[in-house]
């Protein structure tokens, strides 16, 4: 067994699974864990089904020793706990001849759909070890084969193992530790399919999902308000960012629904404090008309969509990039506001903190599109640091001749009152309104605040951190968002075939910076714009915004699972023979 | 000077008006009926800051979409006019970010009761540090008189033409049966006792609300054989004063006596107390 060699990456996909309860996300947890402190990179997606408790569950890792951020085309090894629903997620799971399957002797045969792979079948007693053990659990086991078979160090593995454990109790723990021997042990004899390098000297990875990445992120940019409706795939944002905000002295309130969630976030900034709120595309919705307030009234917010499967209830617990039309389009009037995008789970960080400063500057309305692939999967990634940004909101008296809250300034920008200051007192207001706030449906007034909301948008310098851009060449793979990691993985692929491939990877997707994206697109020959929506939201966004030549194609499929990079690798190839 | 073109600036003649300096300049003629009940309640809350001596730099006002909704905009205070239906989580968000800051919503019955029910309900829950004063006039006034959630049953409305076939809500027991403080309800007209009232409510901690009764001579009256002056004094003739009396006995009656006064005025820990109380733990915890 090999690593394929078109990927450059020479990494290995793990897939536990088994019916809910069976410890098979612990176990694929701890594994990562363990990934990290072999100074590894990692990757863990998990699928699970609707139900809380029960039905099926699949903890799906990937291993490498490069930074990656996209699950592979195919899985290497499989371990499964037990057979009970596979063929409910089998289509997650693709597997290969090369594949091995670790399967329990006893719990049956093999559904036929993994059969059909032809992949080696290796039968262990997993539960007759563990039950040999007091205490002993069989997802303990397969944690140690599959690390074995990764490549890993026992002894590391061990020491992790107790750690992870540590608050279940000693008893607990220690058998836990005995069944991950076992399990080690019990595969001893055949090749590793992974050889770590010897750890480097280099600081500690960080094992961090997207949803804690953006936590941190708003923190970073100086949120110290959260008002929020749980929502899945969102909440786990909001859990990990409770008790850290009290210990930074702000504060969580879990509002009624996520009308009063937005309308607390515009109250709390206009009270000088910076707010933000995560939710998803159920939620993004019901915040619309109040988003609109904010751009109205020019009250700095941001909101984290991690989008799932839609329309309406969709599917909550899977991934897609199907809000982008809502984020851009989905307020009434014309309400101009910053949409943005991470690129990575470790970019969740970045891109927040980013969105954070430019609300505050730009006194607007931030979206940011991860998705429930970044927001709930693991990575092991390099440590994310914060940008310290510069960008501050402008507050206080600025003119000498009295105070104009929505002053026509040169950069569209004027000055906040913040309550409490009584020079700056004023009425912020959704009503359209003059300079000094009073409403006013003059024909003068309404086109210039529409003007002024706008071009402070347009003539700021977001700098380089708009895109991210890799090579050159003939094909041009342009992405947004989450998928950009499958893509820049697909053109590594494709250097390696001697297709020269550029990836243009949008952070900011609004204002879209058209001239400056044009100016990139122009050399390219074949323009393919990939995104995990059926519709194609992006593609006719671009197009919408005359930046597209007009041979530019589209590579839009929907969720619920995410773009693999040897799928985009297999269309950019079908379309140069075209 | 300024010049005025109110009816306050009218009848005061070239003196003004005495409460001229707590309104914004230029922001008057205001957008109300005559014989509309919401100035006299706007009146009453400023004669109130004042007798409390509410220092200005530390006001804030809130109201949501409706005629009352414009309140915000007309007063000289740290203001915002949100949305239909929002002013209560917008202020519930204000407050948490300047606790320092007494924050008041003044809306309407449409506002805070019908599109905005569930945030009123959820803040009386919390207990949040607010005072909220809900300008009932049995109808959606500012978009031509609509049946609303406080219309009586059997009222004409443009959307109820043979009648109002709905219950109205008694808000006063809505409110106080999901925790407010302090919950009274007053007639517009009734200026002394409702500024007495408001005054009373910025002394209270926790979630306050008063329901002011007020007549709408243009829309709702007119509709109701209740035109001009009709509608006030049918209120004043049928309103009667029962401190204290139980919520759930104050629903407003077809007929009969519409009952007034304090009706809630208990202590109960407020959202920024169980939140201080919660922080106060956390320190004792890690130190």
């Amino acid at each position: 067994m090999t690593v394929d060699s078109s990927t450059e990456t020479l990494s290995l996909s793990v897939a536990i699974t088994g019916s809910g309860g069976s410890g098979a996300i612990t176990c694929g947890l701890i594994l990562l864990e363990a990934v990290a402190a072999a100074g590894l990179y990692g990757l863990m997606s998990r699928s699970l089904g609707p139900q809380i408790r029960g039905g099926e569950s699949a903890a799906m890792l990937r291993i490498a020793r490069e930074p990656i951020d996209c699950l592979d085309d195919r899985f290497d090894l499989l371990i499964g706990l037990d057979w009970l629903n596979l063929e409910r997620f089998a289509d997650e799971l693709p597997l290969v001849p090369d594949s091995l399957i670790v399967t329990d002797t006893g719990k049956g045969r093999l559904p036929d759909c993994l059969l059909a792979s032809r992949a080696e079948v290796l039968a262990l007693p997993v539960k007759q070890l563990a039950d040999e053990i007091t205490g002993g659990r069989s997802n303990m086991v397969a944690l140690g084969i599959a690390a074995f078979l990764c490549g890993l160090d026992l002894n590391s593995l061990l020491v992790v193992t107790r750690r992870q454990l540590a608050d279940k109790g000693e008893k607990t723990s220690e058998a836990s530790a005995l069944c991950v021997a076992r399990g080690f042990r019990a595969v001893q004899n055949r090749a590793r399919l992974f050889r770590p390098y010897p750890a480097e000297d280099k600081p500690p990875l960080w094992n961090i999902s997207g949803n804690e990445a953006c936590g941190l992120g708003g923190l970073r940019g100086g949120i110290r308000f959260v008002a929020a409706y749980p929502i899945t795939p969102a909440s786990d944002m909001l859990e990990w960012l409770s008790p850290r905000l009290e210990e930074v002295g702000g504060s969580l309130l879990q509002a009624e629904d996520e009308l009063a969630s937005v309308n607390m976030l515009i109250g709390a900034s206009f009270g000088g404090v910076p707010a933000m709120t995560a939710t998803s595309g159920p939620g993004l919705s019901l915040m619309a008309e109040g988003l609109g307030l904010a751009v109205a009234s020019e009250t700095p917010l941001v909101v984290i969509n991690v989008t799932r499967g839609g329309p309406s209830t969709g599917i909550p617990t899977k991934s897609e990039q199907s809000d982008l039309n809502l984020a851009v389009f989905g307020m009434h009037g014309d309400a101009p506001h910053l949409v943005l995008a991470p690129l990575s789970i470790r970019d969740c960080a970045f891109t927040t903190e980013w969105a954070v400063r430019l609300a505050e500057a730009l006194q607007t309305v931030a979206i940011v599109l991860t998705d429930q692939f970044l927001g709930q999967n693991r990575g092991i990634t390099d440590p994310a640091h914060s940008a310290k940004f510069e960008l501050r909101r402008k507050t206080g008296l600025q003119n000498e001749d009295g105070y104009r809250r929505y002053a026509i300034a040169e950069d569209g920008l004027s000055s906040m009152g913040i309550p409490g200051m009584p020079e700056c007192i004023y009425t912020a207001d959704g009503l359209e309104h003059d300079e000094q706030g009073v409403p006013s449906n003059l024909t003068s007034d309404h086109p210039a605040q529409l003007a002024k909301r706008l071009h402070k948008l347009t003539c700021f310098d977001y700098g380089p951190h708009w895109l991210e851009i890799q090579g050159e060449g003939d094909v041009c793979l342009l992405t947004w968002g989450s998928t950009a990691a499958a893509v820049f993985e697909a053109a590594r692929r494709l250097r390696t075939q001697r297709i020269d491939t550029r990836v243009i990877a949008l952070r900011l997707l609004a204002p879209l910076q058209r001239e400056a994206l044009r100016d990139l697109l122009r050399p390219a020959m074949r323009i393919l714009v990939v995104e995990l929506n059926h519709q194609a939201q992006c593609f006719h966004y671009l197009h919408a915004q005359q930046v597209l030549p007009e041979d530019a194609g589209s590579l839009a499929r929907p969720g619920p699972i995410p773009w693999r990079p040897g799928e985009i690798v297999n269309q950019v190839l079908e379309s140069q023979d075209r | 000077m300024t010049v005025l073109t109110s009816q306050a600036a009218m009848t005061a003649g070239d003196a003004g008006h005495p409460l001229d300096p707590e309104l914004r300049e230029g922001r008057i003629p205001h957008i109300w009926c005559p014989g509309c009940g919401i100035g006299s309640v706007m009146q009453a809350f400023l004669e109130a800051v004042d007798t409390f001596q509410l220092e200005r730099n530390r006001l804030a006002v809130v109201s949501g979409i409706g005629c009352t909704g414009r309140v915000a905009g007309y007063l000289k205070a740290d203001s915002f006019h949100t949305t239909h239906g929002r002013p209560i989580p917008f202020a519930t968000g204000l407050k948490l970010a300047r606790p320092e800051l007494h924050v008041n919503v003044l809306s309407g019955d449409g506002d805070l009761a019908a599109i905005g029910g569930n945030h009123l309900i959820h803040a009386a829950r919390r207990n949040i540090d607010l005072n909220v004063v809900c300008i009932n006039n049995f109808n959606y006034g500012m978009t031509g008189g609509q049946v609303g959630p406080t219309t009586p049953l059997g009222a004409k409305t443009t959307t109820s033409p043979f009648g109002c076939h709905e219950h109205p809500f008694n808000l006063v027991d809505l409110v106080a049966s999901c925790g407010a403080v302090y919950v009274a309800r007053w007639l517009s007209m009734d200026v002394r006792r409702l500024r007495r009232s408001i005054e009373e409510s910025f002394s209270k901690t926790g979630f306050t609300f008063i329901e002011v009764l007020a007549p709408c001579p243009v829309n709702f009256g007119r509709r109701n054989q209740l035109d001009e002056a009709a509608q006030g004094r049918m209120l004043v003739e049928r309103s009667e004063i029962r401190n204290g009396a139980d919520t759930r006995e104050v629903a407003i009656p077809d007929e009969g006596p519409i009952v007034c006064g304090k009706f809630v005025d208990h202590e109960r820990p407020s959202y920024l107390q169980l939140l201080e109380g919660l922080r106060a733990r956390l320190q004792e915890h890690s130190t």
